[in-house]
């Protein structure tokens, strides 16, 4: 059986093509729904608008999506997983500034999630403005148009805390409906002006961009039929590279066959403007139009379940890698994977509520959406052009070459997205937020690290087989544990040592040392022992995958039971003798949490990194939560971070007369 | 830690010593004398661990804090150390 590194599935059934309709195409799409209106907008309808546009999204999904994403990207999987952060796992090393393309893209990628969602429904919802009864009622715009979509939005994000285990068994099937209709519907219209195929031929497109007035602003509309290819790759991990590329092909024709559909319809309409009208639901039939509307509206809800999943994903990547404060995660389902994020959720739906009251319809979304996903496709073309020839070792010449067609294209779609920034403004601030925390958290954090004292733990061994041993002082634990950064058997950091020595000291039978290394790769989990003292000094090497999340408790005990269970380790009796009672043992963890000293001098730098860094992690869960150690007999010590204390030469002394 | 980097020598023999009785000059040729109590660490480009400062104090300090708090002996750079000479094998370390 072709099993990915993360249990998924990776050959190739009409179950698991299902599954990969119902994830990764929700985005992309629902694309059609309002392209066309976009691209169109108020001008006059023509045959260098309709054709141009219609051959710039044919080739935009040739170079952009399927040469870029499906061809070139998803080659650069992390033992199955895709996605920026596993992305940057994979060629970190080749590039300290790596990490500010990568904190962009994904930033760039979160402030998607809050536009994706109101502007996928509201343009389904708005089509019942063309049901017949309802003109009157549903107007784009109105407060009943607004309120249902933030009911659906609404409803949608308050279901996330049960899962989809149920439910994401129709979103494949559903897909299969919706894209299906789009290729009856666009062929249908096709049929009535098939010359529409001529506009495959790039020249309409470059006639566009470069004869048209005012053309090449026009990518800022046509750029919306790939928003969602970078969930291609996102996704890559629950759906594997064959189902993918396999599964592409019917969706690109569908895809193909919509915009060619709608844009034969604006030619043979008759009318010279749009006149507010969407060409989408235009090409429907009027007695097909309510099932349209709600097959559209089910696949927009798919589309965005996909972008919030996705956003969950992406932070609890981005929290692995040390980019995200810690916040509670939880498992809505027994899913292997699916996870959920109260807060990113909260964040998430007060986010789309904002937008859709503030920008009231979709067409007003079409003129702020695209600007950030510019942005993540750029900086993920810069980390693959490492990846292609760090890892691929491909030749110079070719990452080059490259470099400069796809970066071309998306910097053209960037400078043309750039025009909408007026549109969006208030996107920065949110931008700025997601950016500042992932900057603060991953480089306060190095500072951090670089504050930390270590000491050789062998030095401290006799100490700690005489500390265990002196019955003048009373027991604390018979074990006890600390977490430790020291990645190497040998050391220590200073401040554990204080803990055991420097205040009341604390006796035990066996004192264990467990650091938590994240691996770059998604789903590592081992560990190795190291004795110092055999039964009484221990080290511990937990190995965690970046998609692992830490169970620090369960994975301790676990180990333990191996070593009884191997003999190399007895578990001791509790010194008040409650062990014949219950033969549990007496674990205590001992977590020490780290606050801003007064006494620091540092640079203005360091010193605003740490103070944002502390006021983050203030927002965060518990350093016990954190590691899993919730249900464990913990105990907390607060130390300071001190490291370079102010020289306090000045303080005299004045002797009374 | 990156074994091509200077201060990886030190680090080994660091570790291989049970005293960690040394002398060390500086580059200003201020001579220090005491043992390695503790080292800070930074990392390179690669995210490869290197140290940066060494913590110094008399032989007879056990954590090198006094009772107070007050941190005892002195943190020094490692670009700042010239040589260091450990009593416990005559052995010198030029940096």
């Amino acid at each position: 059986m072709n099993i990915t590194a993360n249990g998924k599935l990776n050959k190739v059934t009409v179950a698991s093509l299902l599954v990969a309709l119902g994830i990764i195409y929700g985005d992309i799409g629902t694309s059609p729904l309002y392209v066309y209106k976009a691209i169109v907008g108020a001008r006059e309808i023509n045959t260098q608008l309709v054709y141009g546009g219609v051959s710039c999204v044919f080739w935009t999904l040739v170079f952009q999506t399927t040469i870029k994403y499906i061809w070139l990207t998803l080659i650069a999987d992390n033992h199955g997983e895709g996605g920026i952060f596993s992305l940057f796992a994979l060629v970190r090393r080749y590039g300290k500034k790596l990490v500010i393309p990568t904190i962009l893209g994904a930033t760039t990628l979160l402030a998607d999630g809050i536009i994706t969602p109101p502007i996928s429904v509201s343009s389904a919802i708005e089509g019942l403005s063309l049901v017949p009864g309802l003109q009157t009622i549903i107007i784009p715009g109105n407060i009943l148009t607004i309120g249902i979509v933030v009911a659906i939005l609404s409803f949608l994000f308050f279901f996330q805390r049960f899962g989809t285990q149920f439910i994401g068994k129709f979103f494949g099937p559903i897909m299969v409906v919706w894209f299906t209709m789009l290729i009856v519907f666009g062929c249908r219209e096709i049929t009535f002006h098939p010359e529409i195929l001529k506009a495959l031929n790039p020249i309409y497109a470059y006639n566009l961009l470069v004869h048209y007035p005012h053309g090449f602003w026009l990518l800022g509309a046509v750029f919306l039929a790939t928003t969602g290819a970078e969930a291609l790759y996102s996704d890559l991990g629950h759906c594997g590279i064959k189902n993918i590329r396999i599964s592409w092909v019917f969706v690109k024709i569908a895809l193909i066959t919509a915009y060619l559909g709608q844009a034969a319809w604006l030619m043979h309409q008759g009318e010279p403007l749009l006149n507010g009208r969407n060409p989408f639901f235009e090409i429907i039939p009027s007695w097909f139009l309510l099932p349209s509307i709600i097959i559209a509206t089910l696949a927009t809800i798919i589309a965005s379940q996909a972008l919030i999943s996705g956003s969950f994903t992406l932070i609890s990547e981005a929290m692995n890698l040390n980019f995200w404060p810690r916040v509670t995660v939880k498992q809505p389902s027994e899913t292997k994977g699916q996870i959920y994020i109260p807060s990113v959720n909260t964040i998430l739906w007060f986010g789309c509520v904002l937008m859709m009251i503030y920008f009231k319809e979709s067409s007003h979304m079409e003129a702020a959406y695209g600007f950030s996903i510019t942005i993540t496709m750029l900086m993920t073309s810069v980390l693959l052009s490492y990846f292609l020839y760090y890892k691929l070792k491909w030749n110079k010449i070719y990452v080059l070459a490259f470099l400069i067609i796809f970066g071309t294209i998306e910097v053209s779609f960037f400078i043309a997205n750039v025009a909408k920034i007026k549109e969006r403004w208030m996107f920065l601030f949110f931008e700025l937020f997601i950016f500042t925390v992932m900057y603060i958290w991953y480089f306060a954090r190095k500072i951090n690290n670089r504050y930390t004292k270590f000491i050789a733990l062998g030095k401290y061994s006799n100490q700690l087989v005489m500390l265990s041993a002196d019955d003048a002082i009373p027991k604390f634990s018979t074990h006890l544990i600390y977490l430790t950064k020291a990645n190497t058997r040998h050391e220590i950091e200073e401040k554990i040592i204080n803990s055991i020595f420097a205040k009341k000291p604390k006796r035990a039978d066996v004192y264990w040392f467990v650091h938590i290394n994240r691996t770059s790769e998604p789903y590592t989990l081992n560990y190795d022992v190291s004795e110092l003292v055999d039964d009484k000094v221990i080290k511990i090497n937990l190995n965690v995958g970046f998609r692992v999340q830490p169970r620090t408790e369960l994975y301790f005990k676990q180990i333990v039971k191996d070593l009884v269970a191997n003999k190399e380790l007895n578990l001791h009796i509790r010194p008040d003798g409650s062990s014949k009672y219950n033969n549990q043992p007496d674990f205590k963890f001992i977590v020490l949490e780290k606050f801003l000293s007064i006494e620091n001098e540092f640079s203005l730098k360091d010193g605003l990194l740490l103070n944002g860094y502390f006021k983050l992690k203030q927002l965060g869960v518990s350093d016990e939560k954190a590691f899993g150690l919730e249900k464990s007999d913990v105990e907390i010590e607060h130390i300071p971070l001190l490291y370079q204390p102010i020289a306090i030469n000045e303080l005299k002394r004045e002797y009374l007369k | 830690m990156c074994n091509t980097d200077v201060s990886y020598t030190l680090y080994k023999k660091y570790f291989l010593l049970a005293t960690n009785e040394v002398e060390i000059m500086l580059k200003n040729n201020t001579i220090l004398k005491g043992k390695i109590v503790g080292y800070f660490k930074n990392e390179n480009e690669n995210d490869i661990p290197f140290i940066i400062k060494w913590h110094i104090a008399e032989t007879t300090s056990f954590l090198a804090i006094d009772v107070f708090g007050f941190l005892q002996g002195s943190i020094i750079k490692h670009s700042d150390i010239s040589s260091v000479f450990f009593y416990e094998d005559g052995s010198t370390i030029k940096l």
